[in-house]
């Protein structure tokens, strides 16, 4: 009984999280079109970044729905600030390509991924229209990122990138996959939760694994960017 | 959609958005499009979307741009006379 009790409420925790993780992200999406602009990208490109951090900033607004459907009261969390991704010493060219990579190639493309997921599975009505909604930005999010690099590697090369990508896959494992799912790893395997949004540690890890393999290394190996070991 | 087709929605969709549909030379350096035109270039932010002449579609950006519009049941529907460019969708 006192599972059943807690279940709304752990499963409310993981999207007040997400709430948290989509402010964070529309500012960082907000900071890569000023970086775009610095860039002098083409218009299209940034227009797609600051329609991103509209998304972005919306989709706070849908996970906190579903917070207050699963436990109502509980107060926001405080977004993280957000500062300028990547080593210090980059061009205002190389700064802007690395945040996209960052957060459009690998992070919005492993949050697609696992949206898809999560749509698949959703039982809740409320979760199943807000994992809708919020998938068919992301898809868009992605893009941008795989656009950005296509634009850019008619430039210069860009394989700099590869020193990097391990950094960028662990920084979105310690940051965002973990609110992806329940915080408890020791919560047993069939606890109801994937109906509501919240996937598994195992399953979380076997899309994650799948959408780099698939799709991320071979989408960034496409344009010369392979990770290197020790990297 | 499944996780088999992310690839080529996302990174292959994706570089359609460098190659794709519109004009490549609208950079956001301060001086407008390159065109010389005095309105913004087809496309971009500042364009105010219109049917293209002699049966040429329009692009536009329609995840941005005024040139979808809504049904009774809220979904977005491409205007006549317009093409979606980069990939960009109705919302």
């Amino acid at each position: 009984m006192l599972l059943v009790d807690h279940v709304p409420l752990r499963l409310a925790r993981v999207w007040l999280h997400r709430e948290k993780v989509e402010h964070e992200a529309a500012a960082q999406f907000h900071r890569l079109g000023g970086e775009m602009r610095a860039a002098g990208l083409p218009r299209r490109i940034i227009d797609l970044a600051d329609a991103a951090a509209a998304d972005e900033a919306e989709h706070a607004i849908l996970c906190r729905r579903v917070v207050d459907h699963l436990a109502p009261g509980l107060a926001p969390l405080v977004p993280d600030p957000v500062g300028p991704l990547g080593p210090v010493g980059l061009s205002a060219g190389r700064r802007a390509l690395y945040a996209s990579v960052a957060l459009a190639c690998v992070t919005e493309t492993f949050s697609t991924a696992l949206l898809l997921e999560m749509q698949r599975l959703a039982t809740d009505p409320l979760v199943g229209a807000t994992v809708h909604r919020i998938l068919r930005d992301e898809i868009n999010h992605s893009r941008l990122g795989w656009g950005h690099l296509a634009w850019a590697v008619e430039r210069e090369d860009v394989s700099w990138l590869a020193l990097f990508l391990v950094g960028m896959v662990h920084a979105l494992i310690r940051s965002d996959l973990p609110p992806a799912s329940y915080d408890d790893e020791t919560a047993p395997a069939d606890q109801p939760g994937e109906g509501q949004g919240v996937l598994s540690a195992a399953r979380i890890r076997d899309v994650a694994t799948r959408a780099f393999e698939d799709v991320i290394a071979p989408g960034l190996a496409r344009y010369g960017i392979v990770a290197r070991s020790g990297a | 959609m499944s996780l088999d087709k992310l690839f080529g929605v996302l990174v292959m969709g994706g570089a359609l958005l460098a190659v794709g549909g519109c004009s490549d030379e609208d950079r956001d350096d301060g001086q407008g499009p390159l065109t010389g035109a005095p309105d913004a270039a087809p496309g971009s932010a500042d364009a105010t979307p219109s049917p293209g002449d002699g049966g040429e579609l329009a692009p536009c950006f329609c995840n941005v741009d005024a040139c979808c519009e809504r049904d009774e049941s809220g979904a977005g529907t491409l205007q006549p006379g317009f093409e979606c460019c980069w990939s960009t969708t109705c919302p």
